[in-house]
């Protein structure tokens, strides 16, 4: 019962590091999105990333 | 809060476990510290990930088989060595699909396994994977494939070194990460505490136990081809332990050469000067045991294991739960409790095969006359005017001796796996506390 216990442990970890794999990814390679730009005399789209400068987890 | 950090055994063992996740993500939760480069692709980066999280944990394998006494003190090692087979078969399995991704992504990386005209990073990455699948196919399959355990361990150790120092070097290689500072900085730390570990294992640990040899004063035969190993230490004080932990014995040769072998103690932990192992005959080492020669000079890697009474002071008594060779720890703590006028009483369980098969039925028998002790032997195949129990500890038996209120008593268990998955479920639906249940499963390797 005890390693069965562990075993469901184990496969817990498991998901979770597989889950943070690819919430990684994720955040690695979010989409720069098109916002807007207020500024119509430019006429153009102004690109900001969403990811800050500095993530953090 | 401080108190129970230190007291509470789940609390530690909770705390092992948020330590263990912690570690194996810290390179991604420090890569996303770090003002991120631009992004490679979803699955490029998973599968990196995958690969940074399966190399952490095979890291993390050294220091589980080390024997560090504070982790082995929360939880036992056979739990831990337990925890070891399991995280090594995702680790592989995460190392496995970290290229099996990339080959999908990417069908061109195919050209990478073509050995001759590959990078050297990914030759590294080859004979990583290839010596990490020997490593977990011999493991798994030891007993069936027929590797004596001497070898199996020196080649164990050899897979695992080459898996893990090309595994760091195919890292450092490809480097797409790794060029960033504190990255690059993180994983020389895994591979400097990996490298600080096999130094430890292999040379410090062994040669801390060249200054505390033994020497083997008799081999005494016992029932149910049971051996009894004595040893006597020579010029130190011995080894102190708590009834029921175990100790790793090298005989004959030096300790360097790793080739020792798990053995509970079964002497009283009172008598430093004079320790005995109970040792079965089923095994290429064990059946050479009963030619051990007195005199010879013997080194223990000890004591481990928390199976032992001395964690329980406050209950009021204990059940023990043996079958056949794990009466061993058991008889350890009837001795200790003997010599120390311990007035709880004790209820051990014993199965046996026959009656001729009980170790220590003398020894067992001699103890109820200074101790609150009652003893219950089950026989397999009982003679015909046996008038005790007969069959297998099942949870009918169990409810007829063990105290109205379980929660009383500390219940250890110590048998073969099946026998001790059987009687904690029997424990557990007789509403026996969950944490009032120890184990100890006696084949480590």
């Amino acid at each position: 019962m005890r390693y069965s216990i562990m075993l469901q442990l184990v496969t817990t970890i498991s998901v979770f590091f597989i889950a943070g794999a690819a919430l990684f990814a994720w955040i690695q390679n979010r989409q720069t999105e098109p916002i807007q730009s207020t500024d119509n005399s430019r006429g153009g789209q102004l690109y900001l990333s969403a990811r800050p400068p500095h993530p953090v987890l | 809060m401080r108190s129970l950090l230190m007291r509470s055994p789940i609390a530690i063992a909770a705390a092992w476990i948020g330590a263990y996740i912690l570690i194996v993500l810290s390179p991604l939760v420090i890569l996303l510290l770090h003002p991120a480069p631009t992004g490679r692709g979803f699955w490029l980066d998973f599968s990196v990930a995958l690969g940074f999280i399966g190399l952490a944990m095979m890291v993390l394998q050294f220091a589980l088989t080390a024997r560090i006494r504070t982790i082995e003190a929360a939880y036992g090692i056979d739990i831990i060595l337990q925890f070891h087979r399991y995280t090594s078969i995702v680790a592989f399995l995460l190392i496995l699909v970290h290229p099996i991704i990339l080959f999908v992504n990417d069908p061109e990386t195919l050209q990478l396994l073509n050995f001759f005209e590959a990078p050297w990073r990914a030759r590294a990455a080859v004979i990583a994977t290839l010596a990490l699948m020997l490593l977990i196919v011999t493991a798994i399959w030891r007993e069936k494939l027929r590797i004596p355990y001497e070898p199996w361990r020196l080649w164990h150790g050899i897979f695992a070194v080459t898996a893990v120092g090309l595994g760091l070097a195919h890292a450092f290689g490809v480097g797409t990460y790794l060029s960033l500072f504190w990255k690059g900085v993180l994983w020389a730390l895994f591979g400097a505490i990996a490298l600080w570990l096999l130094i430890f294992v292999r040379l410090v640990k062994p040669w801390q136990m060249t200054q505390h040899p033994y020497l083997v004063e008799e081999v005494l035969p016992e029932q149910g081809h049971v051996w009894t190993l004595v040893l006597r230490p020579r010029g130190h004080q011995g080894l102190s332990f708590q009834p029921g932990q175990f100790a790793w014995i090298t005989l004959r040769i030096s300790p360097f050469r790793m080739r020792e072998h798990p053995f509970s103690i079964a002497s009283s932990a009172e008598k430093l000067d004079c320790l005995e192992f109970g040792i079965k005959s089923v095994g290429d080492f064990t059946s050479r045991i009963k030619d051990v020669e007195p005199g010879t000079v013997a080194y223990l890697d000890g004591p481990y294991g928390v199976f032992t009474i001395d964690r329980y002071w406050d209950s009021a008594g204990f059940v023990m739960i043996a079958g056949g060779i794990g009466i061993t720890p058991i008889m350890s703590m009837l001795r200790t409790a003997r010599d120390r006028k311990d007035d709880r009483s004790f209820l051990l369980i014993y199965a046996s095969r026959a009656w001729p098969d009980i170790t220590y039925r003398e020894d067992l028998e001699a103890l109820k006359d200074r101790l609150d002790l009652t003893i219950v032997h089950v026989l397999r195949n009982a003679p015909e005017d046996w008038q005790g129990e007969t069959g297998y500890v099942d949870q009918d038996l169990l409810e007829r001796y063990i105290p109205v209120h379980r929660g009383s008593r500390h219940y250890f268990i110590c048998a073969v796996p099946k026998m001790m998955d059987q009687v904690e479920r029997a424990l557990h639906n007789l509403e026996v506390p969950v944490d009032h249940v120890h184990m100890e499963h006696y084949n480590l390797v």
